[in-house]
């Protein structure tokens, strides 16, 4: 068994980190305080190939699978999460959905413009009446001669601002349910009817666009269904399992962060004569973060090498979306604690990441739906049916 | 009966009865003929490596009967001052001192330095030491050592020259001060050769980069100790008479004397500049976190217990703006 | 138009401490890098490709793990690495020769560029002397080329200020970081940077090089260690003679 990562994997991961470094770290305040991505570091994510990493080289992928995908979060996670959120939506759900459900004309119609970042992706699934009850969507899309009139309203859509391709999840046949009544369909921004609704004031990750997407009867060509007519679910829930690992990846780079914030405190902190380091409270928290960042990090790369050689992997993937952000969650509280009143002080950026990790335990599926998906794959061979 | 006097006659500053021999011998080559004093430092090194190993200082200057000051070069150790015309290229100085078996031969690491030195060590057979701050000799082997600075000089390997000649390109400003003994005689003369003038290049403006504050290598930080705006504006002043970047901590950010991007302190960032001057600043441990890459830190302040004072290499006690002025007046004349 | 780009791996010296006691460097964060100046070298190779047409191909000669830095050569956009595995503490004349010969056995180029002497290595600069070697002129400091309808020009820094100096190819120059810093690598050059046939290695016998016949002309010996750091002295008196006191010190030191 071999741990070691792949060369050109590693390669990769410096490359990424030298280019959170000088890019997104200097950025990471403004995009908080503006509530709003960076476009100009968005274009240089996409003119450097960080916006298509896992895909194929034949639809402008970057080649480098679900393990290099997964390289790139941690190390944007631990640096700026508004900006791994963007890249996460981009990536992980809405380039994965046409990577995962379309057919080869539709991906190389539009894989090449996202992976590129000449044209951003958003993945619209969430309406106000339909979060973890995905099926109870209203969005209804009705077949007119060649084409389909959508027309709903989506919210918490991550990147939905900014996104010129969206994937959006409708109901062709009530009566049918999700088991062949539910539809996929590509939605380009310039579609007449298309609009961005209200915007989301959010707690954390406020350098990502969050927002309403409103539909009114907009014409989508039956090129853009986005796989077979009332399949559109299985590729839906499929494209969210996918997704969860990059969430877990995010949440490892956070949690890691959080850990090297600590212990630069704990060297540099003196307090009753010693370093804060030298005592043992500190040295538990330390200790403890350090297990469960470790744990995480195997449990991440072992998830993303299932993923890369097409065994089964969605009980895997939702432990590492469960386990990371209740992970990274323990481990930017802890690390406030150490810090003290400097830890809650906005100049330092301690407080802006423990704000950006709490939506980690609630969005792409809470860690309550996570918990359904982990059962019910490990009840399945006793006969236990569990409820979805 | 009658000692052989001439080597310590060559020692005590060149023979009166023989001519100083062209053969072996310690050179140092200044290409373009400037004898100033990172030139007249370096004599005074190969006086001290001759001296060990033996033998005599010959110094070659190009650049032409302009020439430098010679006499200064014999006084600082020089037994023999070669001139000549036009400024050498390699093969150029690979004839010269071909058949001339020198042990050593410095240059100074300048841009005309850097571009001789190695492809004359590479030509002759020698031994090359690129970048030195120092140039020794190995008693026991009677080998040529070179010191090569590393990590912001906080050491230096020592690089024995195995082959001769010891090529070394020297950063003239790490020896110590030249010598000036009058009482030393040497002799003058052309070195008969005529190398090439160097063609006139066009002169363009390079783009640059702004300085801030993670890229500036001097950096002063305000801090609430100088109390008003007056104060602030004598640590700007001191910025820029250091050629550095001025910056703040939270008190002068909220005072309104600097903007975010020159905010030191707990921001999440270090700096690391080669010299950090905190003007008026207790040193919380944010801030000491903030400034934990400098190189050396000075710290001026008025209170003798604050927290940056034991971690400062030096500490000025008093009136954070009245001594930054004085500074500021001192570096100014 | 072809371009040989000379990379080498050393020591990141920002990851190198040095231990007082032992008196010697502290190797144990130590990470290897390609040498910065280098990569700043093959930026400057590929613009001018990029510009002017033609091939860049990249050398590194090392030890078993250098040839990490030829594959990223390949990923930074070289069209080919020639990678030469060679014995520890090579030296700088026995460097120059092995790669004078890769350059012989590949039919030499019209360009040939190489950074400064890594900080670490004890090697010295390579440009210079492959110019010497090989007749050619030099160029030193260069931080660009530009290509225009009367041919290649190297913009090179003298202090504050830049020369604009037309080159007569074939030559060699040193290059240094311009403002720009070098590219990075595009991750489908990374996916592809260790497929079979991007890099190649050649090894001494290859190059007809014994590897006895390789002596080294310069021997590293122990480290001298700078003065150590002493925190805490503190200047008092009256201003004028406390900031006289103060310049002098930090003058003395070199750092103003």
């Amino acid at each position: 068994m071999d741990f070691t990562l792949p060369k050109n994997l590693l390669l990769f991961r410096e490359m990424v980190r030298e280019f959170a470094e000088q890019e997104v770290r200097p950025r990471a305040k403004q995009v908080d305080v503006q509530s709003w991505p960076d476009m100009e570091l968005t274009r240089k994510l996409g003119e450097n190939g960080l916006l298509g990493v896992p895909f194929p080289l034949e639809y402008g992928g970057g080649g480098l699978g679900e393990l290099g995908y997964c390289l790139l979060m941690e190390v944007m996670g631990g640096v700026c999460t508004s900006t791994a959120t963007t890249i996460g939506a981009h990536i992980g759900i809405g380039v994965m959905s046409i990577y995962l459900g379309g057919n080869e004309e539709q991906k190389r119609r539009y894989m090449p413009d996202l992976c590129s970042g000449r044209k951003l992706a958003a993945f619209c699934l969430t309406e106000p009446g339909a979060g973890s009850d995905a099926a109870a969507i209203k969005t209804r899309a009705i077949k007119d001669g060649s084409n389909w009139i959508v027309t709903g309203n989506k919210i918490y859509i991550t990147n939905g601002p900014i996104a010129d391709v969206m994937t959006v999840l409708a109901v062709t046949d009530p009566s049918l349910g999700v088991r062949g009544g539910v539809t996929a369909f590509i939605v380009e921004k310039d579609m007449s009817g298309v609009s961005v609704g209200s915007i989301e004031h959010k707690m954390g990750i406020r350098g990502s666009a969050t927002s309403e997407m409103v539909f009114d009867e907009v014409v989508v060509p039956s090129a853009n269904v986005l796989g077979q007519v009332g399949a559109g679910f299985v590729t839906f829930m499929a494209t969210l399992d996918a997704g969860r690992l990059g969430l877990g990846a995010a949440c490892l780079g956070g949690a890691q962060a959080a850990l090297d914030s600590m212990c630069r405190y704990a060297a540099a902190r003196q307090q009753f004569g010693r370093l804060i380091g030298e005592k043992q409270a500190i040295q538990w928290m330390v200790a403890d973060t350090a297990a469960e960042v470790e744990a995480l990090r195997s449990m991440v790369y072992r998830t993303a090498w299932l993923v890369d050689s097409h065994r089964p992997f969605s009980k895997e993937a939702a432990i590492c979306k469960l386990y990371g952000s209740e992970i990274a969650s323990r481990a930017l509280n802890k690390a406030l604690q150490v810090h003290g009143a400097l830890g809650y002080n906005r100049d330092f950026p301690l407080e802006r990441m423990w704000r950006d990790a709490r939506i980690a335990e609630i969005f792409e599926g809470t860690n309550e739906i996570q918990r359904i998906v982990i059962a019910g794959q490990v009840l399945r061979p006793y006969g236990v049916r569990v409820q979805s | 009966m009658g000692m052989d006097l001439s080597d310590l006659q060559a020692l005590m500053g060149g023979s009166f009865d023989e001519p100083v021999g062209d053969t072996g011998g310690v050179w140092v080559v200044t290409p373009d003929g400037a004898i100033d004093d990172g030139i007249l430092r370096l004599i005074g090194k190969a006086r001290v490596v001759a001296d060990a190993l033996g033998g005599y200082v010959s110094v070659l200057a190009g650049g032409g009967a302009a020439g430098g000051d010679t006499e200064a070069a014999i006084r600082a150790g020089g037994d023999k001052i070669l001139t000549g015309g036009g400024i050498p290229a390699v093969p150029d100085l690979v004839e010269f001192f071909r058949d001339r078996g020198p042990q050593a031969i410095l240059f100074p690491s300048s841009e005309l330095g850097r571009s001789l030195a190695p492809g004359l060590a590479q030509m002759l057979g020698g031994s090359l030491c690129g970048y030195a701050a120092d140039v020794a000799v190995d008693s026991i082997y009677q080998r040529i050592l070179a010191h090569q600075p590393v990590l912001e000089d906080a050491a230096r390997i020592t690089l024995g020259l195995l082959s001769a000649p010891a090529v070394v390109a020297v950063d003239t400003s790490m020896l110590p001060a030249a010598f000036n003994e009058p009482w030393r005689h040497g002799e003058v003369a052309d070195a008969g050769v005529s190398w090439g003038e160097p063609p006139l290049h066009e002169m363009v403006d390079l783009p640059s980069q702004p300085k801030d504050l993670h890229n500036a290598s001097t950096v002063v930080i305000a801090g609430a100790g100088l109390l008003e705006e007056a104060g602030f504006e004598a640590a700007r002043q001191l910025a820029d008479e250091l050629g550095g970047v001025i910056a703040g901590d939270v008190t002068a950010l909220d005072a309104g004397w600097i903007g975010e991007e020159q905010l030191v302190g707990a921001t999440g960032f270090t700096i690391a500049p080669r010299l950090c001057i905190t003007v008026g600043v207790e040193g919380d441990t944010g801030f000491l976190m903030g400034i934990a890459g400098a190189g050396c830190l000075v710290a001026v302040q008025a209170d003798p217990t604050a927290p940056i004072i034991p971690v400062a290499d030096y500490s000025v006690i008093g009136d954070p703006g009245e001594l930054a002025r004085a500074l500021v007046n001192k570096l100014r004349n | 138009m072809r371009i040989i780009v000379c990379l080498k791996q050393g020591l990141d010296p920002k990851t190198v401490k040095i231990s007082r006691s032992r008196e010697e460097f502290d190797l144990r964060e130590a990470m290897l890098v390609t040498h910065s100046e280098d990569k700043a070298a093959l930026e400057a190779a590929l613009r001018l490709r990029e510009a002017e047409g033609g091939e860049v191909l990249a050398i590194t000669v090392g030890r078993p793990a250098a040839e990490d830095s030829a594959h990223e050569a390949v990923a930074m956009g070289a069209d080919k690495a020639i990678f030469v595995p060679a014995p520890e503490n090579l030296s700088g004349r026995s460097l120059t020769t092995l790669i004078l010969a890769v350059i012989a056995r590949l039919g030499g180029a019209d360009l040939i560029l190489a950074g400064r002497a890594p900080a670490l290595d004890t090697t010295g600069p390579l440009a210079p002397r492959l110019a010497a070697e090989l007749g050619i002129p030099l160029l030193l400091d260069v931080v660009a080329f530009e290509a225009s309808a009367s041919g290649i020009a190297a913009l090179v820094s003298r202090g504050d200020a830049g020369l604009r100096i037309p080159v007569a190819l074939p030559a060699a120059a040193e290059v240094i970081r311009g403002v720009d810093r070098p590219r990075y690598p595009h991750p489908s050059r990374i996916a592809v940077a260790w497929d079979p046939g991007r890099v190649e290695t050649w090894t001494l016998a290859d190059l007809g090089i014994a590897e006895d016949t390789l002596v080294a002309e310069t021997e590293s010996g122990n480290l001298v260690l700078g003065a150590e750091r002493q925190r805490g002295q503190t200047i008092n008196g009256e201003p004028d003679a406390v900031a006289a006191e103060l310049v002098g010190i930090l003058r003395a030191r070199r750092l103003i």
